[in-house]
């Protein structure tokens, strides 16, 4: 679940944390209704049924046909599907719409689906090529104006989408915003005949068929859907492998059903239909899942031990993409000493907090770059291993910090809590500092954070990526107008936005590897956060269903799954 | 009674006005102070400020008095109920109408507490009835322990319990030998949309029991009393039938409490039903209201608090109608 959830469409901040880490954006999970102790308990003595047997032997073939069922939290909006910024609905959107291409979350290689080639001599002049042959639901063809039709109500200022700022560099897009914009459409963005379209960026950017990717951001929009989007919100209109076969039963279930003049066989779904069941709280349908009416579960972290031991052949334990940190006010004297930074890296053990406080569900951050991702290092960091020693040297060394207190600054209602206090504890033990929690809801911690001076200790933040590109952990949350609430500044910030926008400018994905890979240095030398972990997504499946795989930034790959009995 | 049932409905309006208000001021000072709850959509993402700008104009939150802290904005207030006397209660933050939300969740709800007070009635009065009439024997001695129990174990632990005992050990028991759609919806995890009233037995059972405990009781103790009483005596003394003395004479006098009780739970379970709401994973009201308070989707806030009022306000007027109906004493004008 990209952006985890229960209810609604906002992000809260509430039990996320637990499960994919720290971010709070998608990951809207609101019911944490029964005490975590209780519910522990209560996994404890709740046996698993018809879960003890390995899936059958060999390795069969995906079969075509069958049914399974899903659990979810309430999508947040299908139409447009850039109203969509959260797990639940783009794992929808990516089965109900195809886009221009998809990335394998294993291999990290692009699948083009609707598009024949997406090619630019400069990273800046784009040409796709369509596949000719595809038809929306209605039988609309899905052409060139269908994606640009998209993308300027996506643009559209007025229109309020979710993911309008991905296309912040595409030309034109400045007139299209603020109250009366100036423009309708994208200057930048034409159909040249039925089958091209060209982006023209306002500068390079080597990344664009990875954002593309994302399938709320790239997939196409129906005439039909946009002359009545209440409607299409409620039944889509799609392209997809899979279509609705009944209204969005709001709250209730999703059923998808095979789109049946879906014109590409080698992306068609497997199973005949696919039924979401939304449930409000994880739990739920983890106990579901245990009474045979689920076939694939994102149990609640607090689920995941009994789960483990109930089902140790069903789990699919995959990267999430998620990445927890803490960042530091650097516009505070007591932070401005990269000793004192480097030495509060190394004074937390991760793995320990992991293993004791979060069911082992991260693994810790050597990077800011996640596993999944082309570019990322395993060893990239130097400072983010646990070394007690050095760590109480280097701090010492640096005059340790005035008053020998920090304030640590994180939201409360994030079920953060534990491992916060696990790592203070830590600094308290290894370097003997004292230290204060300043917690608060997610909201007002977000205004605290805006004002880049209120803040005045380590602050908690997390990372979800919406496309799998090492550009996408760095340029949001330290680039110029990014998350950057720590305030970074100075010759070696410009050096990291050279970095970046040297890997920008270069002529394909992998080209532009190195220069990323030289501008996450620059933020782990001089240790800008402290990389903390990154997430795992835990996820079981029943014995009818098997080849369930996961994609950090599209989540379940459903269209895959093949159905077994 | 009917001048006096017209005078009450009137009240209702200054109740309702002062409720929104109340709702409007607090929601403000929400905003005002805590920050515009729009960024946090984009949890960790700092979204460009043209978006946020847009978003915030969308969901009608560009008042420029939402950045002065303390000011009430009367004039949003204003616009506000002009907006819900022509029905137009606001979108949500899926840009979903407000009325969708509510006309989808009410009518769950609704089956939800009318099974909970028919099970809490029926069930609590009966077990009160024969406790008070075997007082101190084995049938009275069970009636009060196991009241106590469900009186104080919290409803999310009954809850899970039942849930876990009911749905999944005796339920996979029931799925493996019937093909009744119905035993396996009334024996299910979760809500199934396609039994509304089956698979809302057992939550309405777990919603009820606290307030069964207490109506148990409190029928068992009054009708202890009445039994007592100058005018059952008199009526045993005349040779009444013991059925009709308890019946008609000592229970219909001791039920003004208890109807009391139930009436004012109507409104609670509507509210209340939260927990039971989530663990069973019932589409409702409750979960709609705990969904927008965490977000501070106003729109949502203000449309429902204000029904639930109502709903108070109903159930306690027909509270007051019913007295006169069981104490002929009570009269209104």
């Amino acid at each position: 679940m990209r952006h985890i959830s229960l209810l609604g469409i906002v992000v809260v901040a509430l039990t996320p944390m637990l499960n994919g880490g720290t971010l709070m954006r998608r990951t809207k999970k609101w019911l944490s209704l029964v005490p975590l102790t209780l519910a522990l308990v209560l996994a404890g003595c709740s046996g698993g049924d018809g879960g003890d047997e390995p899936p059958g032997g060999g390795e069969p073939d995906a079969q075509a046909g069958g049914a399974f069922s899903v659990s979810s939290s309430e999508p947040e909006a299908f139409a447009p599907t850039s109203n969509c910024y959260s797990s639940d609905c783009s794992q929808i959107i990516n089965l109900v719409w195809t886009g221009l291409l998809q990335v394998d979350p294993e291999t990290s290689e692009q699948q083009l689906q609707m598009a024949e080639s997406i090619e630019s001599e400069d990273g800046q002049h784009w040409t796709i090529k369509l596949k000719d042959g595809f038809t929306f639901n209605n039988g609309e063809p899905v052409d060139a104006a269908s994606f640009v039709r998209s993308w300027n109500y996506t643009a559209y200022g007025p229109n309020a989408t979710q993911l309008g700022f991905f296309l912040a560099n595409v030309e034109g897009y400045d007139d299209l915003q603020g109250e009366k914009p100036k423009a309708k459409e994208l200057s930048g963005l034409k159909a040249a005949d039925d089958l091209t379209i060209e982006i023209a960026l306002t500068k390079p950017f080597s990344q664009l068929p990875l954002v593309l990717s994302y399938a709320p951001l790239g997939a196409p929009m129906a005439q039909a859907c946009l002359d009545d989007l209440k409607a299409c919100n409620e039944q889509p209109i799609g392209n997809g492998p899979y279509e609705f076969s009944e209204p969005w039963q709001h709250n209730e279930t999703i059923t998808l059903a095979k789109y049946a003049d879906y014109a590409d066989q080698d992306t068609a779904g497997l199973a005949d239909e696919i039924t979401f069941k939304i449930y409000a709280d994880l739990k739920t349908a983890y106990r579901d899942f245990q009474a045979g009416s689920l076939d694939i579960v994102t149990p609640d972290p607090s689920q995941t031990p009994q789960a483990r031991t109930a089902y140790p052949d069903q789990i699919l334990e995959v990267d999430s993409g998620s990445y927890a940190y803490f960042g530091f006010p650097l516009y505070e004297e007591a932070f401005s000493d990269v000793r004192i930074r480097q030495a509060l890296s190394m004074a937390i053990d991760r793995q320990a907090i992991i293993d004791r406080v979060l069911d082992g569900r991260f693994i810790p951050a050597l990077d800011v770059i996640s596993p999944f991702v082309p570019g990322s290092r395993e060893d990239a960091c130097d400072t983010c291993s646990y070394d007690p020693e050095a760590a109480k040297a280097l701090f010492d060394e640096a005059g340790g910090i005035p008053g020998n207190k920090i304030n640590i600054w994180f939201n409360n209602d994030g079920g953060h809590e534990d491992w916060v206090q696990a790592m203070a504890q830590g600094w308290k033990n290894d370097l003997g500092l004292d230290y204060e929690f300043k917690s608060q809801p997610f909201t007002p911690y977000l205004a605290a954070l805006d004002t880049r001076s209120t803040v005045d200790g380590p602050y908690r933040l997390g990372w979800l990526p919406d496309y799998p590109s090492p550009q996408n952990y760095l340029d949001p949350l330290y680039g110029a107008g990014s998350t950057n609430y720590g305030d970074w500044k100075g010759p070696e910030h410009d050096q990291f936005l050279e970095l970046v926008a040297e890997g920008d400018a270069a002529a394909t994905v992998e080209e532009g590897l190195p220069a990323y890979q030289a501008a996450a240095d620059v933020v782990l030398d001089n240790q800008i956060v402290i990389p903390l972990w990154f997430g795992k997504t835990f996820i079981v499946t029943s014995e009818n269903v098997e080849n369930v795989e996961y994609s950090p930034t599209n989540q379940l790959l459903l269209a895959e799954v093949g159905v077994t009995s | 009674m009917g001048r006096y049932a017209v005078r009450r409905l009137l009240q209702f309006i200054p109740v309702l006005i002062g409720t929104l208000f109340l709702l409007h001021y607090l929601t403000t000072l929400s905003f005002q102070f805590n920050g515009n709850p729009v960024r946090a959509l984009f949890g960790d993402r700092q979204p460009p400020p043209e978006t946020i700008a847009a978003l915030t104009r969308a969901f009608g939150l560009d008042d420029p008095c939402l950045s002065q802290p303390g000011n009430p904005c009367v004039g949003m207030f204003v616009e506000r109920v002009g907006g819900y006397l022509r029905g137009d209660f606001g979108v949500d933050f899926n840009l979903q109408p407000v009325t969708d939300l509510i006309t989808r969740a009410a009518p769950v709800t609704l089956r939800l507490t009318l099974l909970a007070i028919v099970f809490e009635s029926v069930v609590g009065i009966l077990a009160g009835v024969i406790a008070g009439l075997r007082k101190e024997r084995f049938a009275d001695n069970l009636v009060r322990i196991s009241t106590v129990l469900v009186i104080s174990v919290p409803i999310f632990v009954v809850g899970v319990l039942t849930q876990i005992i009911f749905g999944l050990y005796i339920g996979n028991w029931v799925r493996d030998r019937t093909e009744s759609e119905t035993m396996e919806a009334i024996f299910s995890i979760s809500y199934q949309s396609d039994h509304p009233w089956a698979s809302l037995i057992i939550p309405s059972m777990v919603l009820g029991a606290t307030s069964l405990g207490i109506i148990a009781r409190m029928t068992r103790t009054e009708l202890i009393e009445s039994l007592r009483s100058d005018y059952v005596r008199t009526a045993r003394a005349k040779g009444l039938k013991p059925t009709r003395i308890v019946g008609i004479h000592a229970l219909r006098n001791c039920l003004i409490p208890v109807v009391t009780l139930i009436g004012i739970d109507i409104g609670g379970l509507m509210a209340g039903a939260l927990i039971t709401e989530g663990i069973f994973n019932i589409p409702g009201i409750g979960g709609l209201v705990f969904r927008s308070v965490r977000t501070g989707e106003t729109p949502i806030i203000m449309a429902v608090v204000p029904l639930l009022v109502l709903v108070y306000l109903i159930a306690s007027l027909l509270v007051d109608l019913l007295y006169a109906v069981l104490d002929p004493r009570i009269r209104y004008e």
